[in-house]
Formats: C-alpha cells, structure tokens, sequence
C-alpha cells in the first residue's frame, strides 16, 4: 500500500486491536477471527448504523431508494445511497497504528473514529459513503427525511465537524483527495464543472463522447490512492445539478484556521 | 437479512444498452434492464406484468413496486417487463415484446400517441389479449384503448361509433384542446365514489379501471404496488379467488392533489399562493440567502407524474441553481394536461402576476400536452400573464450520449411534439435540460444546460425589472456577401431607416441613446464610416479592439476554433494584434456588424464546412456583447444572419454547438421577415431567439414598359379595327414583327415569321393570334413584385395597401364564405371565372380582354375601399370603419351605392350583387385593419420589457391573414398537421397537369421527377409540394385518429390510372430541420411504391429500384431511397455561395458540391440518421428526365434569391444520364389564383422581365438607394447563377440588362454613386457571365464593362475622385 510508504509503523488490525490504541472494531462486537475473514468489519457496523437510523418502515423505502436510485451517471450523493457491497475488504487490513488521534473535534456531537479507521485502513469506499451519510445527519432534520442536502444546508454544517473529516481525508490521502484540494482543482478549470469532472476523473471517454462514470450498476469510480486522480473522492452528488457540490466548496471551513490545527 | 440483501439477490442491474449502431435509431436502450425477477426457487404464485409506455419516469417506479411485492408478499411475486415506446423500433424488441405478453398475465400501456408504434402494439397485444388476464390501457390512441380488457369492461367501440372517449379525441381537436384529458380525470375523480356503490359485475370491472387508473396516476412505486396487487387479485388466473394477496398492502391510492405548488424543500403541497409565500419568504429565503424585497420571481411548471414518482431530480436542480443565484422561484404542477387553470391560479398574488419570467420544464404545449391542444386557450393566459415564457425540454428516447453524438440532435418525435408544439404557444428557447439515464430511465439534470437556462431565465427576468435609462441594447446588422456594398443585408428591409426609426422609439421609451444621428445615411456613415472601403479593412468603424488575452481570456471554446483557423487573432475581424469588433455606440445602444463566416471565398470549406467553426473574429464579436459591452439583450436586424446557421446539432443544442456557445446567456431578439417563417423557426431553435416578423413590402402588378407597353397598344388598337379587312392585318403584321422584337417568339412557339403576312390568315386565326400575344402580355402585366423595401414602423402607403387587398380579393374563400372579386363580377355578367381563365390561357381574345377588364375594375373597387381610409400624406393610419353595425343596410335601404359598387360600375361592371360582395369587403376592411395595426416597434419594445411577445403563424398575408399583424413571434406549424386535405386535392391537381403536359410534349410519361422540397412552401401551402411527391408515386396521405398525417395507403394502379412515377427528392436543410418526419412519411411511400408487386411498366419506382438493387448489391427496400438532404447541421449545397463569389473553375466543380453536399439520404427504418449515399443520390437521378420546383409566393421567385437554383439538378442530371440528355425543368407557379405549369426557361423570361428589366422594378429599387443598387445586382447575379446550373437564360436577358444599366449613361452613374460595390459586382457578373460563355455580345459592349470596372476599381481604391 503506497499509503504507508514512510509513515510509521503497519500492523494488522488484529495486533491494533491487541495494543489498545483506538479500536476500530471497538464499535461493533469485539473482532473474533472472523476479522481475518474476507468482510470488512465497517461495512457491517454501517448497516447496523443505517438501520438504526430509519424505522423498519422507512428502511423499505431507503432500501428502495437504493437499488432505483438513479445516481449511475454522477458522483453520487451527499445522499442516502447504496450499502457498500459485501465485497472482500483486503485480506492484508492494515492500520496506521499511530496515525489514529484520540481527539476528533464535532461540534455536532458526532464520533468520526469510524472515519479515521477506514480511512487508515485505506477503505476509501467505505469512508466516502460515510462522508456523505455524515453529511446528511450534519445537514439537519430536513436533510435526513428527504436523504438529501439541499444546498442551503451546507452552511449550517459546522466548520468544527467540515474540518476533521477534511483533515481525516486529508491525512490519510497524503493530501491527495478531500474538499479543499477539490476545491483547489475547481479554482484552476475557471469554475467549469465538466473540465472540473475531467481533472478529476469524475467523467471518462467512451466511444469518443465524455460521460460521467457510473454509479449504479458496475461502480465506476477508483477508491485507490494509486489510480484515482488528486481531488477524485470524496464524491458528491450532482443528481440534483451542481449547486450543492458548489456550496460544498464555499463552505467556510476550507478557508479557516481551524483546518490548519493539527489532529494528530 | 435485511431487506437491502434481499432486494440486492433479487434485483441484479445488467448494464446492458441495447446493440449501439447497429439499430440506427436513437434509442439504444434495452427493455431487458427493466425485468424485474422474482427471486429463484420462489415458490409463491407468479403473475406476470409487461408494460409499454412512453413516459420513461415510470419505469423506476413500476421497478420498484415490483420489488416490494416480491419482498412483502407471501402468497405471490411478480415478474415484470417494461418497454418504452420507442424501443418498439427495433424488430428485435417487437419479437421479444411478442414473446413476453404471449406469457403475461397483465398488459398496461400509457400514452401510445405515436401512430406506427401504436400500431405495432396492436399488432402483438390484439391476438394475444384472449390469453390475458387483463389488458389495462390509460390514454392513448383509439386503436390501442380498444385493447382494454377487465372482465366485462372494454372500450371496444373507441373510436369507431359514438363513445364518451372516442368523442373526446376526434375531430375538434381545436375546440376541445386538452378536454379530453380533463375529463378523463373528472370522470375518474367522481366514479369510484359511485361505482363503489353498483353491485354488478359490470360496474365492479369499470370500477376496476377507474381505480387503476387513479393507482397510474398516482405514481408512485406504492400505488403502483397496489394497483398490480388490484388486479392480480381481481383477474389473475390462478390468484383470483385464492386468497393469496396479502390484502393489507392494497391501500387506496394515496394522490397527491391534482395541482398545487411545490417545493423541494417544503414539507407539503401548497394549494394557495399566498400560503406558499408565507413559508416560502419567511423562511426558506432567508435560509437560501435570497433577498426577498429584490429578488427576481421565475414561474416554473412541472409535470405531476414526476413529483408522484419522485422522479424529480431535474427541476430539483433548476430550482437549486435559480435559488443559488438569488432568485425566488413558484414550481406549480398539473396532474392534467391543461396547464392554463393552474397557472392563472397560482402565478398571480392579489391579482398581480408574481412571477417574472415563465418556464416549463414538461416540454409540452401549455394547453393538451401530447394529446389535442388548444393553442387559443393557451395563448389567452400568457397573453394575460405578459411574460417571456420559455419551453424546455428533458431527453425522452435518447440517452446522454445518444443525443451527444447525434448531429440531429433531438429525436424528431420529440421536435414534433415537445418543440413544434410548444412554440405554438410562443414558448421560446427549446434547451435539452434533463435526460434519461440509461440504467434506470430516471430523469438526471445536464449541469451546463441548466446553468445555462437559469442565466438566461435571469436575464430576462432582469429585462422586466430593470429600468430602461440602465438598459444594453446591442443591434447586430447582417453583411452579406461580405463585402462593403452589403452592410445592412436583409430581406427586403430598409435596415438602415429602420434601425433610425427605432432608435427614436426607444428614446420616447426612456432609453439612454446618446446623440442619434439625424438620417439614415448619417447612421449609416458612422457604423461604415467610409461607404466606399473594403468591407474587411478597418476603415469600417472599430466599436473596440480586444487583445487576444483578453479574447482568449473571455471565450471558454476559442482553443476548439483553432483547428480550422489556427491561432487567434487570425486575418479575419482582426488588426493583426487584436480583434476587431465593428461598429458603433450610441448611449446604451450599440450597433455592430456580424462577421461573415468567412469561408465565403473559400472552395474546400464551401464544399466540406460541415465541420467547420466560426473564425475568432466572429467568436470575439459575441464575446464582446455578452462580457464587455455586457448587453441585456441582442436585436438581430432583420432576415437573416449567419448565427443561426452555424455548425452544430440540427435541434436540442448542446454546450458544444456554436449557435448556443455564441449567443450563450444574451437574451436574443430577431426581425424576421414574416414570409419566412421556416429560417424564422430554425433562428428560434438554434439561437434562442424571439422573433418579431415584419412585413415584406406589398407587391405590385409589373406593369408594362417600352417594347412591351407599345406592343399592348397595338393589341387594343387591334379589337376596334380587326373587321378592318386591309387596316386588321397590317396591325397584326406589326403586333407579329414587335412581339418578334420583344422575344416573345421563345414563349409562343407558333409565332408567324417575319415576312408572313396576316392577311393569309382567317379573322379567326388572326383573333386566336392576338389573343396569344395578349394573353402574354397580361401575363407579364399582372404578375406581382415586391416594391421598395419596407421601413419598420412606418404605415403602408394608401398604394401599397391597394396591392395587398387586391391580392387578397382575388381568392376564394369558401370556409369563410366569401367569393373572390373576380368571381363577383364573373357573375355579374353571366360568366363563370375558372372558365375565363382556362380561355384566357388558351388565347381566346374575347375572355383575354374580358379577363383584363375585370382585373381593372377589382383594383378600382377595392382602390375605393381603401381610399375611404387614405389620409392626406397617401397613407393609412387607421382604418374608417365602414361595416359598422346596421351602416350598409342602412345605405342599402337609402338606396345609396358602396364606394366599391359605384367603382364597379364605372369600369362597367353594374350588375355586381351586394350580398357577395358585402362579405368580402367587409373582411378586406378587417384585414386592412391588420395591416396597419402592425405592432413591428411594438414587439420589440415589448420584447424588451421582459413581456410575451404575442406568437402567430409566418407565411404569405394573402393566403392566410392570420400572419397579420406583424410584430409576432412567429411560428411554423404543427409539422403533423400537413399535408392537409385541401393540400392534397391541389397537388394531385398540379400533378395531373404536369404529367399531362409532358405526355403531350414528348408522347410519354416521365420515367423519374426530381423534386426539390422547401421548407417556408410547405408552411405557406401546408404540404402542397409535399403531396405532389406522393401524387407522383401513387400514394396517398391518411390522416389517423387525432388527424395527424401519419399513415399512407397506396392508390391501386387501376385508380390512378397512368404509370407510377419515380421521384429523387432534394429537402433543403430547413425542411429537413421542420419536416424529418414528413422526410420519413415520403421515404415510406416511395418504398411502399417500390415494393407493390406491380408490373415494371406501370409502376417505375419499383422498376428503379430492382435495377439499382442488383447494380448496388441491396435489398429493394434499401434501394428505394429516394429522400435527400444536407448532412445533419449544414445547409444548401454552396452553390449559391460559390457564384455569388465568383470562387469557381468549370461547372464540374458546381455539380461535384451538390452532389456531394445534397446526397445525404433519410431512411424511415433508421431515422436517426442521415447516411451519405452519394452512390444511390447519383444512380436515382440518372433516370430523371424532369426536374420539378414550386414557386409559392411572388415575392421570392427565381432570381430573388440564390437557393432556388442553388438546388437545382438540371445539369447535374444531365451529366449523369447516359444520354447525356438535359432533362425538361419545369416550375409550379402555385401564387396566382390558376396554377400554373411553365418550363424553367419560361420562367425565368418571366422573372426577367417583370423585375430586372422592368423599370417600375429597378426604379423602385433605386429609390431606397444603397440597399437598392444591391437588389438589382442581385438579381443579376441570380440569373447567371440560372446559366450555371441550367443553361435556361436567354441571351437576351443579359443584352437587355446591359442596355438598362450599362449603356445608359446616366443610369450607370447613379448605380456607381449609390452604391460603387454593389455596382463593381454588377461589371463583374456582366463580364463574367461573358467569359463563361452565357452571354454572346459585341466586342464594344465588353470593352465599355472592362473599362467601367476599371474606373470603379480605381474610384473604390481611392486612386480616382
């Protein structure tokens, strides 16, 4: 994993789990040797979160919104959108050891270690849809009914809250993927959003025409550090137009000090 | 395991997009992306639901209610097939859409307005619906309503005897409009209730359908769980009285209500304004940060079906991006096709409209959607509501990247439906918004489209609520050819004069217009600055020179420019360091000149610029309006420019098509010349703009002159003296020799020669030969031209007037019940008119001169009328009604004449009857009243004040009044509506006439026509020529159910009589734009004529096709191609364009250019596409032994213009034949009250003589000066431009033109001082015409043009005062 090049010491989650630093799995029943199995730990914490969230009845329709949902031509969703697949997380799971800090400011009272895990764990996947599932529970009570943020939700975010999941991305990418660094790549195509889409390989070429990559049906973005290009995740939905990616990008925490304070 | 696992085992998406290519048709997705199965092993009762439907959003629902049953339901599943309308395209569908429903349970169709898929549902469901459990069809075609099937209720008579819903759809399309609809829902609403109180079996079934069809309506995925749950319940064989449906989950269905407004963010349906703005003001704007007290207010409407089925993501992201950039926004929905209600209800607060500006996201006309408008209703409430009403549309049959890489653009059933119709309504600016997205159908935003439209909806919203003092104007004039002499070009307008009547207008109105200049001539020196400069040299004013930083800076795309013109800042617009933009300011009004596409001159780009880009000069002018002078809105003055005819798709821009990349976010307002409504409809299309027609000056009789006027002399002294046994025959000896002299003998064949003497001849056969030589001249006397040019805002003179009358006059009007004046006074003495007419024509002296004397008194009759109204400087300003209530019975009962009775009587007409011609005076006095009430200032004002501009048919006043008054955002027609029935009846008449003129000529009838197929004809005569198409191969139009043209039957050859004739059919580019599906109608005839198993001999087509079958390797079919056009995106073949430069070698390279631009062919079984098949072009027009174009209005003829013989294929033909034979050409005149058939060359004697040699023409053209100089060279040019393509100008055409304005000294030096660049051209195209050989003349003729062109030459250089 080139995330790891000269950034301290590697060791599977397991022996994490034996030193008592953070525990990613603290949040779900202890890792027994299926830990070692071919599931990701997270992606089963996240659909306990998920169901937590909605009463059975509203699951149904969450669960329909998943599969219908239309999101294949975009970067999807600041948006309920689907349960990551159960797909084999890699066998070789290693975490940051050091690299987890003890103290993630929210204002909102909302716990990112579940973040930072996957994130150390270089699950961009699932940490991308925890962005965005973040973000809807940050947006507020109108957001979470129509499981999605309408654009002037995202200044009632606080810069606290954008802030550490910024740094989590940030640190975790070597600075290669999180909001300001989009917001850098944004700057540079003069606001336009499709040279916006190509610089970060939201769209790709086919057949000579550029189209968005897909969500839906085969996942077309690169959730690795190696191929995807800097500013490629996190996604945000442009399902609803572009105005909501845009206001993600005005959102004051990329401008404020508080990005610069160390996290770790 | 949760459900999510579940539905993830049950439902796995395939990407899978249909065989890209192969189909040629848009639709490249595949139903099999839609089948929902349930899980396998299942081992509860399965039904089975396949569907058509041509609202895509409900695929995702009717996916997702499948889903719900096959998770919720114990006792039985569902497995569920969907098809889209258009699929059905592709056989390959067909046969799997057979294949399903031969094992379905349950049928549901929706929509199916579409006449050939209709059918093609029928075809599959019909003899498989004995199978089915149940056929649920909600509104679509009779044919398809018919397939319903609930127990005891179906609706087999639709359509066929009287029937509540068979009433609804037929006939009064115009009167019901979108009753049908809301009826529909009326009847839906109510009959639950009472139904559920029937016990019969019978009612339980209606019952049955009324709820399903609340249940479709309703939309969403939960209805539609319980409305398949229904109706397995119901009807399901092996369900049906099983007790296997959990009954809980049939709910009633939840409906939202049927109209309202509604918010994205809001919790709930708004059904007042008021309530909406309660919430809307205090407290979402706040929270958006839009300030209320300054906000502009954009109206938006949705369609209900896609807030039911949450299919809403598209106006989601509009409402985002409105409100993002400050605006409030009011979203209303209908659940019904009348928008009108809805929007009377809820754009209004306290009686005062609320909104700014208008857009609707349905892509529907305001009023019937789809199904029957009603376009009066419509525009009854926008017209009350007085604001820019805009008309987007989302992708229906396309997906993204079908519709990106299409060069058509849109699907044409959606141009028919969702862009034809609404510009009806006046909505402007069709813009793609939204499309399908390939996977799960549902509705996704194009982000650069719907940035584009919130910027322009702003922008006119802006137009509204800013003041006038603060207002932009940017005036763009035409220039072409791009030469100096053609500043200032467009169709029959005084541009010049009329810009300076209208710059004073705007100042009355409050604009900021510095100093105006006090002339026309001092407007025009300041924008040219030196009339006699080049027009590409910087002596034309400079508004503004732009570095190229600051181009390259300002204009996103000029880096895609550079391919075909290199680096900026590039020769053209350019000082070599920056660009130029030409013109100049005045206040807050600019006036700029357009640059030309600048590939004029250029043989390889006239030949190939299909992909050619504007040049940066013409990038950097548009740049400048929009980002530096920062205009508010663009005037295009007059008909027509160069933005709307560059590159890009045909209909549906996308960001990448230069017309929209141009004009991007300038509101754009566009005078265009109310006869051409088809390049009216494609500037609307391709450069979003709101046109404001103006009215072409009137046409005048062409009169008689010197050679000709003498010779008619002659002929009137004839009818005293003909009993004169010496004196008869000695005049008719000289009428002979001057007729002689005036080349008449090229029009009447039999035409005695010199030295024969008359008296050898009968009285009879003297009277027949005078009758000829008359019935020419009256010909030539009466045909009508155009006068002057026309000033906007300046009323008719009491003249112009006249002529427009007359005109109007002289046609029946049986619908309205009015007889033509000629009619009229026909009758007065006995006679029938059609039969004066048809003697006149063949010469008959006595109904000539009869003929003549009615003409006269029709113009002194309605002479009078109009001189009731004629002030004291000659024209009318308003009109003095004389039809007032009571007033002519009351002169009747006073025995007192009308002014036009008193006038008949005195041209010796007494006897005509006051009854007929009360009637028609009475309607040519409202018509002289739309005539003045032309609102040409007014339109532009309005237009400029964020107001509706009032839409109406283009076209020719005379036929259809209804274009009057001018000053309208013009439209063309609903494409399906023609051609109509009386269309049809006129063109198998003219096709009986030219065939039968042919077999007289030559004794056979022609193997092959070749037709050319404009787009403003077809408008003007609603499919005239188009029907003549069909005339010629023996098929014939059938209007279906709603009285769209759509289907064909063949005319068997014991009707028709004669041969089938085989066409080649040329659409021009417009046409092709307007009409792709009547391409697709004619493509289907034709091979529907080829393939009727007919003897070879009787039917021609088929006998062409087998042969070029086996020479080209294709099926019949295939070979039967015979419907061509430009490559999607371009226009004209350049031929035009390549003699007005004088850019060629040899007529080669002419007939190369048509032939390679024009062989573009359309194929119904792929209509898609336009394939180049120059090989079938050429193998079709080798058997053409007769070329065929029509003429409809007398104001653009043959040498009016370039395109007519642009498109012209004589030569062409005769190059391919392997006789080497010239095909004949002949011309319909279909613009006189007789249709006419001439030859070409005919014709163009006609043409020459009536305009340019004519001196009431040229004269009149002089008086306007600059333009008018222009005109005359023109027509010059035009007819050489005859020479190339059909060696049809007599020579002494040229002789004669070079005697009027060459050897006349005086003559010469007022064109050279008028105009010395148009006059240049004018020695150009006389030497030119010379040295191609087209003119035979003496040595001193061309020395005194090589010597003038000198002179010019120096004097425009400068070298000579």
């Amino acid at each position: 994993m080139t995330g790891s090049t000269g950034m301290g010491v590697f060791v599977p989650v397991c022996l994490n789990a034996a030193i008592g630093i953070y525990l990613c799995a603290a949040f779900q029943q202890l890792p027994s040797p299926s830990l070692l199995s071919r599931r990701s730990p997270f992606s089963s914490t996240l659909s306990r979160l998920r169901t937590a969230r909605f009463p059975s009845s509203v699951a149904l329709s969450a669960s329909s919104t998943v599969t219908d949902a239309p999101p294949s031509i975009a970067p999807s969703a600041i948006e309920s959108s689907p349960l990551p697949d159960l797909e084999p997380s890699k066998t070789d799971a290693v975490v940051e050891v050091a690299s987890i800090p003890e103290h993630l400011p929210s204002e909102a009272g909302k716990d990112y270690r579940p973040l930072a895990c996957m994130l150390a764990k270089q699950d961009f996947k699932e940490a991308d849809q925890f962005t965005r599932d973040m973000l809807i529970e940050l947006a507020g009570p109108g957001a979470q009914m129509r499981k999605y943020v309408y654009f002037t939700e995202v200044r009632k975010i606080p810069v606290t809250d954008m802030a550490t999941i910024e740094r989590l991305w940030l640190h975790y990418s070597n600075g290669r993927f999180g909001y300001s660094v989009q917001k850098k790549v944004w700057k540079t195509c003069r606001a336009d959003f499709q040279t916006f889409c190509s610089k970060v390989g939201w769209s790709k070429m086919e057949d000579g025409i550029e189209r968005l990559r897909r969500w839906f049906g085969e996942n077309e973005f690169m959730y690795d550090l190696d191929k995807a290009p800097r500013g490629h995740l996190p996604l945000t939905n442009t399902l609803r137009g572009t105005t909501l990616f845009k206001e993600v990008l005005n959102h004051p925490a990329w401008d404020s000090d508080v990005l610069q304070e160390k996290l770790f | 395991m949760s459900m999510a696992t579940l539905e993830r085992k049950t439902k796995k998406p395939k990407i899978q997009l249909g065989n890209k290519g192969e189909s040629g048709m848009f639709t490249d997705s595949s139903p099999e992306s839609r089948r929902v199965i349930p899980p396998s092993q299942d081992t509860r009762a399965k039904f089975k639901v396949v569907y058509v439907v041509l609202e895509s959003q409900y695929q995702a629902a009717l996916t997702q209610a499948c889903n719900m049953i096959n998770q919720q339901q114990e006792g039985v599943s569902v497995e569920c097939v969907g098809y889209l309308l258009e699929e059905l395209r592709d056989p390959a569908n067909v046969e799997k859409f057979r294949q399903d429903v031969a094992t379905a349970n349950v049928f549901l169709g929706s929509l199916i307005f579409v006449q050939e898929l209709a059918e093609k549902v029928v075809e599959v469901v019909s003899p498989l619906r004995e199978n089915l459990d149940a056929a649920v069809v909600f509104p679509s075609l009779p044919e398809v309503m018919r397939l319903q099937k609930l127990g005891s209720f179906s609706m087999a008579s639709m359509g066929q005897k009287k029937s509540i819903i068979g009433d609804f759809m037929k006939k009064q399309r115009m009167q019901q409009g979108a009753k049908f609809e809301e009826d529909m829902l009326k009847l839906v609403r109510t009959l639950p209730e009472i139904l559920k109180y029937l016990p019969s079996d019978k009612a339980k079934d209606a019952r049955s359908f009324m709820m399903s069809f609340q249940y479709w309506l309703g939309g969403s995925p939960e209805n539609l769980s319980s409305m398949l749950l229904m109706l397995a319940d119901t009807y399901c064989k092996g369900i049906k009285g099983e007790n296997l449906v959990n009954k809980a989950d049939i709910v009633a269905p939840i409906l939202l209500p049927d109209k309202g407004i509604w918010h994205p963010v809001a919790d709930q349906i708004f059904d007042r304004p008021s309530a909406y703005f309660e919430w809307y003001d205090k407290v979402h704007c706040p929270a958006a940060g839009i300030d209320v007290e300054t906000a502009p207010t954009i109206g938006i409407l949705v369609q209900k079906s896609h807030i039911n089925t949450r299919d809403e993501c598209h106006y989601t992201a509009l409402i985002a991006d409105l409100e993002a950039r400050g605006a409030r926004v009011v979203t209303i929905y209908s659940g019904g096709l009348d928008f009108s209600g809805p929007l009377e209800e809820f754009f209004y607060l306290n009686g005062y409209p609320s909104v700014d500006a208008v857009i609707n996201l349905t892509g529907f006309a305001l009023v019937g959607g789809p199904a029957s408008q009603n376009h009066e209703k419509a525009v009854k409430v926008l017209k009350k509501l007085n604001r820019p009403y805009l008309c987007a549309l989302p992708l229906v049959f396309q997906t993204f990247e079908e519709w990106k890489k299409s060069e058509l653009g849109l699907h044409p059933v959606q141009v028919a439906l969702q862009v034809s119709l609404p510009e009806i309504d006046g909505a402007i600016e069709p813009v793609i918004f939204a499309g399908r997205e390939g996977l799960t159908g549902r509705n996704v935003p194009m982000s650069d489209r719907i940035d584009l439209l919130a910027e322009r909806l702003l922008k006119w919203a802006t137009l509204r609520r800013k003041e006038n003092k603060d207002k932009k104007l940017a005036v763009t004039v035409f220039s072409f050819p791009p030469d100096k002499g053609n500043v200032g070009t467009a169709a029959y307008l005084d541009v010049f004069g009329s810009i300076q009547e209208m710059l004073g207008n705007l100042k009355k109105d409050g604009y900021d217009m510095g100093e105006i200049p006090e002339s026309p001539e001092a407007l025009m020196d300041a924008v040219l600055h030196d009339k006699e400069a080049k027009y590409d040299s910087p002596s034309l004013n400079v508004a503004y020179r732009m570095p190229v930083d600051e181009y390259e800076k300002l204009t996103p795309y000029h880096r895609d420019l550079e391919e075909a013109w290199g680096k900026a800042p590039g020769n053209l617009n350019s000082d070599g360091q920056n660009m130029l933009v030409f013109g100049k300011q005045f206040g807050n009004v600019f006036i700029g000149v357009q640059p030309t596409f600048g590939y004029e001159g250029d043989p390889m780009r006239l030949l190939f610029s299909k992909s050619a880009s504007p040049h940066h000069g013409f990038a950097a002018y548009y740049t400048y309006l929009e980002k530096i002078f920062k205009a508010d809105a663009v005037l295009h003055f007059g008909t027509h420019g160069s933005l709307e005819f560059m590159p890009g798709k045909q209909v549906g821009m996308s960001g990448t098509c230069y017309p929209d990349r141009l004009i991007n976010s300038i509101p754009n307002l566009y005078y265009y010349a109310a006869n051409n409504p088809s390049e009216a409809t494609i500037a609307k299309r391709r450069s979003y703009s709101a046109t404001i027609s103006y009215l072409t000056p009137p046409a005048e009789n062409a009169g008689l002159y010197k050679g000709l006027k003498e010779l008619s002399e002659l002929v009137k002294s004839y009818q005293g003296l003909r009993e004169n046994e010496s004196r008869g025959p000695s005049i008719v000896n000289s009428i002979v020799a001057s007729a002689r002299q005036c080349n008449l003998d090229k029009d009447i064949k039999d035409l005695p020669a010199d030295d024969f003497d008359t008296k050898e001849l009968s009285i009879d056969g003297r009277d027949a030969l005078v009758g000829k030589v008359y019935r020419k001249l009256m010909e030539i006397e009466s045909r009508l031209l155009p006068c002057g040019l026309h000033r906007i805002g300046v009323p008719p003179t009491a003249a112009e007037a006249v002529a427009t009358l007359v005109q109007i006059a002289t046609i029946d009007r049986p619908d309205d019940g009015i007889k033509s004046l000629p009619r009229i006074i026909a009758e007065s003495v006995g006679r029938d008119i059609d039969e004066i007419y048809a003697n006149a024509d063949k010469g008959v002296l006595d109904d000539v001169d009869l003929l003549y004397r009615i003409t006269e008194a029709t113009r002194a009759a309605v002479g009078a009328g109009v001189a009731q109204s004629t002030d004291s400087e000659g024209r009318v300003k308003e009109v003095k009604p004389v039809f007032e209530q009571g007033m002519t019975l009351l002169q009747g009962m006073m025995g007192q004449a009308s002014p036009w009775k008193k006038a008949l009587a005195d041209s010796g007409f007494p006897n005509a009857k006051e009854e007929s011609l009360s009637p028609l005076f009475e309607y040519l006095e409202f018509c002289l009243k739309q005539v003045v009430a032309d609102n040409e200032m007014g339109g532009l004002l309005q237009g400029l004040n964020g107001e509706y501009i009032l839409p109406g048919p283009g076209g020719d006043p005379i036929r259809n009044p209804g274009v009057l008054p001018t000053g309208k955002n013009m439209h063309s027609l609903d494409p399906q509506a023609i051609p109509t029935k009386p269309a049809v009846d006129v063109a198998f008449k003219v096709v009986d006439r030219l065939l039968e003129r042919t077999k007289a000529d030559t004794g056979d009838y022609p193997q092959s026509v070749a037709f050319t197929l404009w787009g403003t004809d077809n408008i003007k005569t609603y499919g005239e020529s188009l029907a003549q198409v069909m005339a010629l191969v023996g098929v014939r139009p059938v209007p279906d159910a709603i009285g769209r043209v759509n289907k064909l039957e063949l005319i068997p050859l014991e009707e028709l009589g004669r041969p089938r004739v085989d066409v080649v059919v040329t659409c021009s580019g417009i046409f092709r734009d307007l009409f792709i599906n009547q391409m697709a109608l004619l493509d289907r005839a034709v091979k529907m004529a080829a393939e009727a198993d007919e003897p070879t001999e009787m039917n021609f087509v088929r006998a062409h096709a087998l042969q070029s079958a086996k020479e080209l390797g294709l099926s019949v079919r295939d070979a039967a191609t015979r419907v061509f056009s430009n490559a999607a995106g371009s226009y004209s073949a350049n031929v035009g364009l390549t003699i007005e430069n004088g850019g060629w070698d040899s007529e080669q390279q002419l007939q190369e250019q048509f032939l390679s631009r024009k062989s573009f062919a359309f194929n119904a079984d792929k209509p898609g596409e336009m394939s180049h098949q120059t090989d079938l072009f050429k193998a079709s027009l080798k058997t053409v032994d007769l070329t065929f174009q029509n003429l409809d209005s007398s104001e653009i003829s043959l040498t009016d213009v370039s395109h007519y013989y642009d498109s012209d294929p004589t030569k062409v033909v005769q190059g391919l034949r392997d006789d080497g034979r010239k095909p004949t050409s002949f011309v319909a005149d279909t613009t006189t009250a007789t249709a006419q058939v001439r030859t070409l060359s005919e014709t163009v004697r006609l043409d020459a003589r009536t305009k340019l040699l004519n001196p009431k023409f040229y004269e009149g053209m002089m008086k306007t000066g600059y333009e008018g100089v222009r005109e005359i060279t023109k027509r010059l040019r035009n007819t050489m431009g005859w020479s190339a393509t059909s060696g049809e100008v007599d020579n002494f055409v040229y002789e004669d033109a070079n005697d009027v304005f060459i050897k006349d000294e005086a003559m010469r030096q007022r064109l050279l001082e008028t105009n010395p660049n148009s006059f240049r051209d004018m020695v150009t195209t006389f030497l030119e015409a010379n040295g191609r050989g087209y003119w035979d003349t003496s040595e001193e003729n061309i020395k005194l043009l090589q010597e003038l062109y000198q002179d010019v030459e120096d004097k425009i250089e400068g070298v000579k005062p």
